[in-house]
């Protein structure tokens, strides 16, 4: 069965086998991005879920790579081709990804219960999408991103800075503000403008939006007992933005991709440095200071 | 000496930034910029086996200076440089 989505206004495709016991119900979540299957458009990448996959050779150890407290060991042939080993929270494997060096092709097996093939999957297609869209001016950031006025405001940090504290305090002092995306949210630059994106992807919240917004600021959290805001420079801002993103420092057309994106969208977009406490006042505090006004 | 593989020097919004990338540089985190002078060094030593004094003469090109004062400089760059690692002998 095959499945289109289209998320940051880029289209891909999910192949589930026939006959498994895989099938769209495993991404719930994807189900606002879903569009007919055109099989005439091009696709940022297919990704070909199949239990019975699979790999020929195992490539050379990259590394054991925390994500969110969950683990993933890849690995890498002579050719580029990538295998992924996706395990949950509790270590348990999850998916087996394989994929071509440019992340366009991919197949994947999934192991275990509902629950771990759905994290094992959306997992597998967070990968495939930030690493196939490294070099077409996308990131898939780590950040909360509320919506003021038709304009998106990004917080980034670290688990357990509060974000989502921030963010669902603006929610609650600001009016008309909506939550866009809780965790994942794609950020692209397009005709050089920034414009954020809900996706598939949005951590223990669910916000799973299929909206845009341009970008108005982004925002590097701390928690301090007091509440203090300034601009970053260009160092403080790189240094936000780039561990923010997914990447793969190892290869080179992603990094290289990535970072050339986090320079535009630094060009284009201020960024600010918010020391908080979890209040109303570190809220109207960083509201009247970043926001775009009309 | 050299510049170790996988460091590339950027202009990001007018400042000189070293990004690293490649297996071997996996753990290495920092953002570093570097001022005018040290970028115009970079850039003259940069995939290229180079000494002190290649250093050194990038400077004299670039800047009016005397030869002591470029050496000493020099001496303190590369000296960071190798403290942060970039440079593989």
């Amino acid at each position: 069965m095959k499945k289109q989505y289209k998320v940051g206004r880029l289209p891909y495709r999910v192949i589930f086998a026939e006959g498994g016991r895989n099938d769209e119900r495993l991404i719930r979540s994807s189900a606002p991005f879903e569009v007919a299957v055109d099989e005439t458009e091009a696709m940022l990448f297919e990704l070909h879920v199949d239990d019975t996959f699979r790999p020929a050779h195992t490539g050379a150890e990259i590394g054991q790579f925390d994500c969110g407290g969950s683990n993933h060991g890849v690995y890498r042939q002579d050719d580029g081709t990538y295998q992924i080993r996706i395990s949950d929270v509790q270590g348990r494997q999850c998916c087996l990804l394989e994929t071509t060096a440019d992340f366009s092709a991919g197949h994947c097996a999934l192991n275990g219960n509902d629950d771990m093939r759905t994290f094992g999957l959306n997992n597998a297609l967070m990968m495939m999408y930030a690493f196939a869209a490294a070099d077409r001016g996308t990131l898939l950031m780590h950040a909360s991103v509320v919506r003021e006025q038709g304009v998106g405001y990004l917080f980034l940090g670290v688990s357990g800075t509060g974000k989502s504290t921030h963010t669902s305090n603006w929610l609650r002092y600001i009016p008309a503000t909506d939550l866009m995306n809780d965790d994942n949210p794609v950020v692209r630059v397009i005709d050089n403008e920034v414009v954020v994106f809900g996706s598939p992807w949005s951590g223990k919240t669910p916000c799973y939006r299929n909206i845009e917004a341009p970008v108005g600021a982004f925002v590097q959290l701390r928690q301090a007992p007091h509440n203090r805001i300034r601009r970053q420079t260009v160092v403080e801002a790189f240094s936000s933005l780039l561990p923010s993103c997914s990447v793969m420092k190892w290869d080179a057309r992603v990094y290289r991709g990535i970072c050339d994106t986090v320079t535009h969208v630094m060009e284009a977009v201020p960024t600010y440095f918010l020391e908080n406490l979890p209040d109303e006042a570190a809220v109207r505090l960083s509201y009247e200071t970043i926001r775009v006004k009309a | 000496m050299k510049i170790k593989q996988g460091f590339e020097l950027r202009n990001i919004c007018g400042e000189n930034i070293i990004i690293a990338h490649g297996v071997e540089n996996i753990d290495f985190t920092k953002v570093i910029s570097l001022n005018e002078s040290a970028a115009d060094v970079w850039n003259a030593v940069v995939d290229k086996d180079f000494t002190l004094d290649d250093m050194v003469a990038a400077i004299m090109e670039n800047y009016d200076i005397d030869a002591d004062t470029a050496h000493a400089d020099c001496e303190t760059l590369l000296a960071d440089w190798r403290k942060v690692g970039f440079i593989a002998d």
